[in-house]
């Protein structure tokens, strides 16, 4: 045994080796392969998606139901991480600064203003939606599906689900749930501690509701208009600086997301709690989570109606590999599994024409829900999602001109 | 650094045992501050443009950071100030109860715990519908969750520094009772007595002088660990202030990209006042190996 | 007297209660069907979660042995070298500054030390793999380990380093015969404490493992922020498990001079 010392050094020179030369699949042209091509190529492959994980609805859709038939019926082994948009736009940032050409992420869900950050920083792949043969059936006519806050997705992100923010109410403690904003003011302060927002995207989607109902329909559609985001801005927070001292612990903190605002729901702590999913009423009542006296309701004014979506990374090593999952995600089937209240409750983005007719069928027959409204009477209140830079401004003007008050 | 050169170095295997220590402990600290200072200066990153001083105007203007490191402050030095009342009370009136059976056994629990359960304990306990509450409820005390008093996420960091204490606190009581009996202090006690102290002046005037001076590296080093802690404020702290560590992942990991420099800049102040406070104890005790024990 | 010590060993029982609690309320959240405020205790309970993981059918189950496996890892690489460093440290003429020095990355906050150093991570290849996350926790473990060792190494045991060597031992000899017999406590103690440090490190592994590796401290992170406090509970007891039997068998593991 010579040179036993020295033996630490070579004991983590393989480490460096090893990590330097990971096995990834080189890059080639996607667009010269035909579909079958590329599912034969990905067989066998991993991929991994960066998703908010904050939800075990949906974390049980997607490993108990996504997951297992990835694998068995094109042997992808898709494995989840958890990580917000914010994070997701931070790593692929800095694999982009530090020039990494095979990147951790191959698929990750995203809207909106991610969708905005990351075409910035040319961190999205595409455009590849039209690749998907799933993508024929998605509803391309509906405004709330084919543009992303205002931007058109030209194929760099593939719809995977549609929702519409609804409030969440107890009719054991609130018979009579403020419907308007000046209600809800009235109400808070007649029930000081009961109310309160979450310090994420479902409490600044109800920021830009109340925007939106501030400025009247339609005032602040396109892009961003900054004399526009300051006039009604302005409004916003006086009017939340009005209800803040009774808000929640006196609205000097704000529960850092919506699980946490759920429970404090379910606690008796807050009378109120509130989803981007207008299904999630139902299924957090099913879950046996909510009460079942919980209902789910829209502000007169309306609340904002999105879609959410799937995103390739431009350094991304399973392009190939994350395409077949998009198509998977977005496949009459897997898409039908995700509406039903009982699993997730996630609102489909296939137009139900298009579909074959069993689907059609199926999708029509779908376990209805039953604790929020119908979709229909919804969409008379749904709001179009505003320009991403709205949503990044509300974001640091909440903390700046709220939190840190 | 002079690696190569036969001076420094005897032996092959004294080289390479040194040159482990140079890559594994001293280079990554290095290049992490210069990477941190090149960034925080605009001389590298996607969205940096040139050399500028800006972002570290933009930094220490903000109030923001002040807060921050204030906060981190008055959290470390309340943590460690109630871990050492309540250790050296330990120490002095339970130190042989605390020896045996069960407590003894007791008192290892919380160094078995890691910091995310403990906060995760915290909240359990602690919040306004968690276990303490429920007990005032059943007891009557308070009607509704909202009438328990604010323990976490709350201005103070109570869950934060009770979260701390909790670890700290039966870790320095072990630490007190080792130097406690590796000192003789009962000896030295035996003197002061003989010298007609009563037995509080030998406790005040003799046993905790010994125990501090004995433990205050420690001590400095547990502060500074409990400075740069993460996942007990990032639980149960709130979202203004936040301790720096917090601090700086939440501006890295921001929609708008610009504040990278900023929680750069945050670092590397937090390193500094580590070096301060590291200068401090060595300036304090010879820290070095010693060879003739 | 008697009533002094009485009310002492009272007051000292009432404290190992509310250490040990912590450990007992964690196993009961894990067994607990629905526990809601302002239940005292659970409504029922469940012990299908514990079977769940046992049968592997948990996704708790593959972070376990990740866990496991990097822990391992980390311990063994960090006390083998961090002992043969500290022993070429300690006999070096600059040992002061090496010993300095050897507090730096062990006390700075993992997290903002892993941010620092995030970038480096990327360009090697190493973020968001179990290699990666290992390395970057040798970086707080090896540290830890040559301060460990700093106080093992004396005059006395390069004496007897001379004398093996005069009669003919090599190198390896020394180590086998001579320097690992002598150190074995403080090694098994530096292996328990560097694998915890691993096994109880969030941070840093969120950060260069860039979510992906999902050790079992992630998964409790995961749970309190889907507000799924039973699996919190459950992967919790997890983390603490191994190292209260640890505890039970040898205490002085889990204490030798953590800081």
């Amino acid at each position: 045994m010579p040179h036993k010392p020295l033996y630490f050094i070579y004991l983590l020179m393989p480490l460096l080796v090893l990590a330097g030369c990971g096995s990834k699949q080189k890059t080639e042209n996607l667009n010269e392969l035909s579909w079958e091509e590329i599912t034969d190529r990905t067989e066998g492959t991993t991929v991994s998606m960066m998703m908010w994980k904050g939800d075990p609805n949906i974390n049980d859709y997607m490993q108990n139901y996504v997951v297992p038939k990835l694998k068995k019926r094109y042997n992808i082994n898709l494995e989840i991480a958890s990580g917000q948009s914010n994070t997701i736009v931070s790593i692929l940032m800095s694999e982009l600064e530090a020039g990494k050409t095979d990147g951790e992420l191959d698929l990750v869900w995203i809207n909106g203003e991610t969708f905005y950050q990351l075409r910035q920083i040319d961190g999205l792949y595409g455009p590849f939606v039209d690749r998907l043969p799933n993508s024929s059936y998605i509803d391309f006519s509906n405004p709330f599906i084919k543009y992303d806050f205002q931007q058109p997705i030209n194929g760099y992100e593939a719809p995977w689900g549609n929702v519409q923010f609804t409030l969440i109410y107890d009719t054991n403690r609130t018979a009579h749930p403020p419907k308007t904003r000046q209600e809800l003011a009235r109400y808070v302060e007649q029930h000081p501690g009961s109310f309160t927002i979450a310090n994420d995207f479902s409490g600044m989607t109800f920021l830009k509701s109340l925007l939106i109902g501030m400025a009247g329909p339609g005032t602040l559609d396109g892009s961003f208009d900054e004399a526009a985001y300051q006039k009604y801005s302005t409004q916003l927070w006086d009017y939340f600086n009005r209800i803040k001292p009774d808000l929640w612990k006196n609205g000097e903190t704000f529960p850092s997301n919506v699980s946490a605002l759920h429970q404090l729901f379910v606690n008796g702590e807050l009378h109120f709690t509130m989803s981007n999913n207008d299904a999630e009423v139902d299924n957090k009542i099913l879950e046996g989570f909510f009460p079942e006296t919980a209902r789910a309701y829209v502000l007169k004014d309306g609340t904002i109606q999105n879609s959410h979506y799937l995103g390739i990374p431009t350094n991304a090593t399973g392009k190939a590999a994350a395409m077949v999952v998009s198509n998977f995600l977005i496949s009459p089937e897997a898409q039908y599994q995700k509406a039903r209240p009982d699993v997730w409750g996630d609102g489909t983005v296939l137009a139900k024409s298009k579909l074959p007719e069993q689907w059609t069928k199926k999708f029509r027959e779908i376990p209805q829900r039953k604790y929020a409204p119908s979709r229909d009477s919804l969409n008379k209140h749904a709001l179009q999602e505003l320009a991403p830079e709205y949503m990044i401004r509300l974001y640091e003007d909440f903390r700046e001109k709220i939190i840190q008050q | 650094m002079r690696i190569s050169e036969k001076k420094l170095f005897n032996s092959k295997p004294e080289a390479a045992g040194i040159l482990l220590f140079l890559v594994l402990a001293v280079l990554p600290l290095l290049l992490g501050i210069a990477y941190a200072l090149l960034y925080s200066l605009g001389a590298i990153g996607l969205i940096n443009e040139g050399l500028t001083l800006a972002h570290w105007q933009r930094a220490l203007n903000d109030m923001e950071f002040w807060y921050s490191l204030g906060y981190t402050f008055y959290i470390a030095l309340t943590t460690i100030s109630l871990t050492i009342i309540s250790a050296l009370s330990l120490t002095f009136f339970l130190r042989k109860p605390l020896q045996r059976g069960v407590p003894g056994f007791s008192l290892y629990v919380p160094l078995a715990l890691p910091a995310i359960v403990v906060a995760f304990l915290v909240f359990q306990l602690a919040s306004q519908s968690g276990f303490l509450a429920r007990i005032a409820y059943q007891l009557g005390w308070i009607a509704e969750a909202s009438a328990f008093p604010e323990w976490v996420n709350d201005p103070y960091g109570t869950g934060i520094i009770a979260a701390h204490t909790f670890m700290a606190m039966p870790f320095f009581t072990l630490y007190f009772i080792n130097i406690y009996d590796q000192e003789r202090i009962t000896e030295f006690s035996h003197v002061a007595r003989t010298l007609g102290a009563s037995r509080l002046q030998q406790i005040i005037r003799v046993e905790i002088p010994i125990l501090l001076k004995r433990a205050f590296p420690t001590l400095t080093l547990y502060t500074i660990f409990v400075m740069g802690s993460y996942e007990i404020p990032l639980i149960l702290g709130r979202q203004s202030p936040q301790m720096m560590s917090v601090l700086i992942i939440r501006k890295l990991r921001k929609f708008s990209l610009s504040t990278i420099p900023e929680a750069y800049i945050t670092g590397l102040v937090f390193i500094c006042v580590v070096i301060l406070l590291l200068i401090l104890i060595f300036k304090k005790r010879t820290f070095s190996y010693d060879l003739d024990h | 007297m008697t009533s002094i010590i009485n009310s002492k060993s009272y007051i000292a029982r009432v404290l190992a209660a509310t250490f040990l609690f912590p450990v007992v309320y964690l196993l009961m959240l894990s067994v607990a069907g629905s526990w809601l405020f302002p239940q005292l205790l659970p409504d029922s309970l469940t012990f299908q979660r514990w079977i769940d993981l046992l049968t592997g059918s948990n996704e708790l189950f593959s972070s376990l042995f990740l866990s496991l496996a990097i822990a391992l890892a980390v311990a063994l690489l960090s006390t083998l070298g961090g002992f043969y460093s500290s022993k070429h440290l300690a006999y070096h003429p600059k040992r002061s500054l090496w010993m300095r020095l050897s507090y730096f990355p062990f006390i700075l906050s993992p997290v903002i030390y892993a941010a620092l150093l995030y970038f480096y991570f990327i360009r090697a290849g190493l973020s968001g793999s179990a290699v990666g996350v290992i390395l970057g926790q040798l970086l707080i473990a090896y540290p830890y380990s040559v301060i460990l060792f700093s106080g093992f190494w004396s005059n006395r045991v390069q004496q007897m380093e001379q004398m093996v060597h005069t009669l003919g031992g090599s190198r390896w000899q020394t180590y086998r015969r001579v320097l690992f017999p002598m150190a074995q406590g403080l090694l098994l103690v530096c292996f328990f404490q560097t694998f915890l440090i691993s096994w109880f490190e969030y941070g840093l592994t969120t950060l260069i493992g860039v979510g992906k590796v999902q050790t079992l401290t992630l998964k409790v992170f995961q749970y309190i922020n889907e507000a799924n406090f039973y699996n919190a509970a459950l992967s919790s007891s997890l983390l603490v498990l191994p190292p209260v039997i640890l505890l039970y068998f040898n205490k002085k593991y889990l204490f030798k001079k953590r800081w």
